[in-house]
């Protein structure tokens, strides 16, 4: 039987040992996450999100504390089938884009299906379904890096769509764009739950994405706190460094959600 | 659906992770060019220079051994006084098994008169079997004759020696010859023997005047010990085995094998020191090799890291370089090994041109590449490649995707 819960932390620890000695960069982390849900992990610079994505997709393991996905205990993988893992279940999208850079947008938005045993035809049909998909086709045989950061975000996502991903991690996807391409990525972010189902888990430091989300992980210095249920803006100032990280004026935090952002129209991105 | 469980590990297929291989060193056109032209240069030096070992070491037996069977079998006796090569021992080597047929020759001197020239010559009693084991090269008429009585076989020394200007006119021609008989008993005196004897053929051996007259020359004068035998056997496997059960007889015995092998330990030391100098040029081809791999590796961490997150196992970013190594180098070694042939050819061809312009008919191989040659080389470069290959593969292998993606 499923379970209901695609996400447990449980007295999650992470350290590094720095030249000045060590530093916890995750303390006792606890959340759960819920299947098909969205959830925005948001905080300021520095406090720990990125490290706890690496940990929650098997990229990092935690100095202590156990972390289950899909009712896998991902540590008890070794890296090889945590990998593994990763091919089959989880798209990954970065702010900064990488690329295989031998490679064509279309032959490295098929990459992922290349890794789970599929061959060069099969992989290449779908990868053209996939960057049909962002509206891209005309793409498909540049380089990558060749392209705007607005495609390559787009093609990032073709890329995290091809497996159609049981789970979605992206780490601030719109951190590099203006913000025309930014809802165009957001949007394309929220279609994984509705064309895959997919669970999305978002790190932002945009407060304006923060209505789309079911729960919320706020986290400052190494502490995470869940937030659940929808956006009701923000009680009082959380905390001034999100703004200060974010650039964003205080009054901002009193956000309009982003399908009603003035003068946005669906498929005006470039 | 639990997605994580319901569908088996699968790995990206062979045929994918050469394809992305080529792709990644299609993509460095240049370099990997460079890096081939390395492996070329080094693995072409070394195939061109043992082709030159290898073609000179045939040449050399072939000059030397000549037209010889190397399944003859030379029989002298240390003591010809006491382990006589008679009738009844030659017989006896006739019927030892694997001996197909066994030739007998005496040695003496002589002294040759033609119209008003006369001259010294090494006299050889042979009958036509050892003639035929001989595969003397025949310049005139026929070596047959011997089996004629009054039938002789001279060399181009001798003619040369008596002054003879035009070989074609001398078969027919009889001569006067004195031929010393040895003393058939001991304590006895040599004595002599003159005859009119016709020449029948000439042939090509050694550098001194050489005259072959029929066995019965001597056997008519009494002698029954041959000074030597010589012995076809029926394959080469056999020859060892003969000369052994011969040599407990108390005879000493010799085979073109010996030349053989003598030449072989000669041209094996000679090639050490070939492949040393083409060495030179592989140990530049490895280093540049090793030096494409390594820049690779520093230039490609985020790929690699981007790979293992999306997936990849250590082991298929590990086996991607393998491949990589390994197209390099057998690239690489094919070119070089065609690069190679077609220079011996070329140069063999410029050579037996050459020759010809000087009136040599005869076409040699100074390069020669054998197939054994060919696949040593593909071997050799294939383990290189994958010794060369280990450092950057298991470096690639270990990317931290975290940190290489971090990385600016």
């Amino acid at each position: 039987m499923t379970s209901d819960i695609l996400v447990k932390f449980e007295n999650v620890s992470k350290q590094f040992q720095l030249e000045d000695g060590p530093v916890e960069v995750l303390k006792n982390v606890n959340f759960t996450i819920r299947r098909g849900s969205f959830t925005i992990v948001y905080g300021p610079s520095g406090s720990g999100k990125s490290t706890l994505l690496n940990v929650l997709t098997g990229l990092e393991p935690p100095s202590s504390g156990s972390v289950v996905v899909d009712d896998v205990h991902l540590y008890t993988l070794d890296a090889d089938e945590r990998a593994a893992f990763r091919a089959r279940t989880t798209g990954l999208v970065y702010q900064t884009n990488f690329w295989v850079n031998s490679l064509s947008a279309l032959e490295n938005v098929a990459l992922p299906l290349y890794l789970t045993g599929r061959s060069y035809q099969e992989a290449i049909g779908e990868a053209k379904a996939s960057i049909s998909r962002v509206g891209l086709d005309e793409y498909s045989d540049y380089r990558p890096n060749l392209l705007s950061g607005g495609q390559q975000q787009r093609i990032s996502m073709a890329r995290a769509s091809i497996i159609s991903p049981m789970l979605l991690v992206a780490d601030e996807p719109t951190g590099n764009l203006d913000s025309k391409n930014g809802d165009k990525i957001m949007e394309l972010v929220q279609s994984f739950r509705t064309d895959f189902g997919s669970t999305i888990i978002l790190v932002t430091h945009n407060m304006d994405y923060l209505p789309l989300s079911d729960y919320r992980l706020y986290i400052q210095d190494g502490v995470v706190t869940e937030e659940q249920g929808a956006y009701k803006g923000p009680q009082k100032p959380r905390d001034n460094d999100v703004m200060q990280a974010a650039k964003i004026p205080k009054q901002v935090v009193d956000f309009t959600p982003v399908r009603a952002r003035p003068g946005y129209k669906a498929g005006d991105a470039s | 659906m639990n997605q994580a469980n319901s569908t088996p590990n699968k790995v990206i297929k062979p045929t994918v992770l050469v394809w992305i291989a080529f792709k990644n060193l299609f993509f460095k056109r240049l370099r990997t060019s460079l890096t081939i032209l390395g492996v070329v240069i080094g693995i072409g030096s070394i195939v061109f220079l043992l082709s030159l070992g290898s073609g000179l070491q045939k040449l050399v037996a072939s000059q030397v051994i000549g037209s010889r069977s190397v399944k003859t079998i030379d029989v002298t006796t240390p003591k010809a006084k006491t382990v006589k090569l008679d009738q009844a021992r030659l017989a006896e080597f006739g019927a030892l098994g694997g001996v197909d047929q066994v030739g007998r020759v005496y040695y003496s001197s002589g002294r040759v008169v033609l119209g008003r020239s006369e001259t010294d010559v090494v006299v050889y009693g042979a009958d036509q079997t050892y003639a035929d084991l001989s595969a003397f090269k025949v310049v005139q008429g026929s070596a047959s004759k011997l089996e004629n009585t009054d039938g002789i076989v001279v060399n181009t020394s001798f003619l040369k020696s008596i002054g003879a200007s035009q070989q074609e006119k001398m078969v027919g021609k009889t001569v006067e010859m004195t031929i010393v008989i040895p003393a058939a008993v001991e304590g006895s005196k040599d004595t002599s023997v003159t005859r009119s004897l016709k020449i029948g053929g000439v042939v090509e051996t050694g550098a001194g005047a050489e005259v072959y007259v029929p066995v019965s020359v001597f056997e008519g004068e009494g002698l029954t010990a041959a000074t030597q035998a010589k012995l076809l056997v029926s394959d080469r496997t056999q020859v060892a085995v003969v000369r052994k059960q011969i040599e407990n007889q108390g005879f000493t015995t010799a085979s073109p094998i010996d030349t053989i092998e003598q030449i072989n330990q000669i041209f094996n030391l000679l090639n050490v020191v070939l492949v040393g100098f083409g060495g030179i040029g592989m140990v530049i081809a490895v280093l540049g090799m090793f030096n494409t791999l390594t820049i690779s590796l520093l230039e490609r961490t985020k790929e690699f890291g981007l790979m293992i997150s999306l997936g990849a196992r250590a082991r298929d970013v590990k086996r991607l370089f393998f491949v990589e190594a390994l197209s390099l180098s057998l690239m690489g070694g094919v070119l070089g090994i065609i690069s190679a042939f077609l220079l011996g050819a070329a140069l063999n061809g410029v050579l037996n041109g050459f020759a010809r312009t000087r009136g040599v008919t005869d076409s040699v191989n100074l390069f020669a590449i054998s197939p054994q040659l060919m696949l040593g080389a593909l071997t050799f470069v294939s383990v290189l490649g994958f010794l060369v290959v280990l450092y950057p593969a298991y470096k690639a292998a270990h990317t931290n995707p975290v940190d290489s993606m971090r990385r600016d």
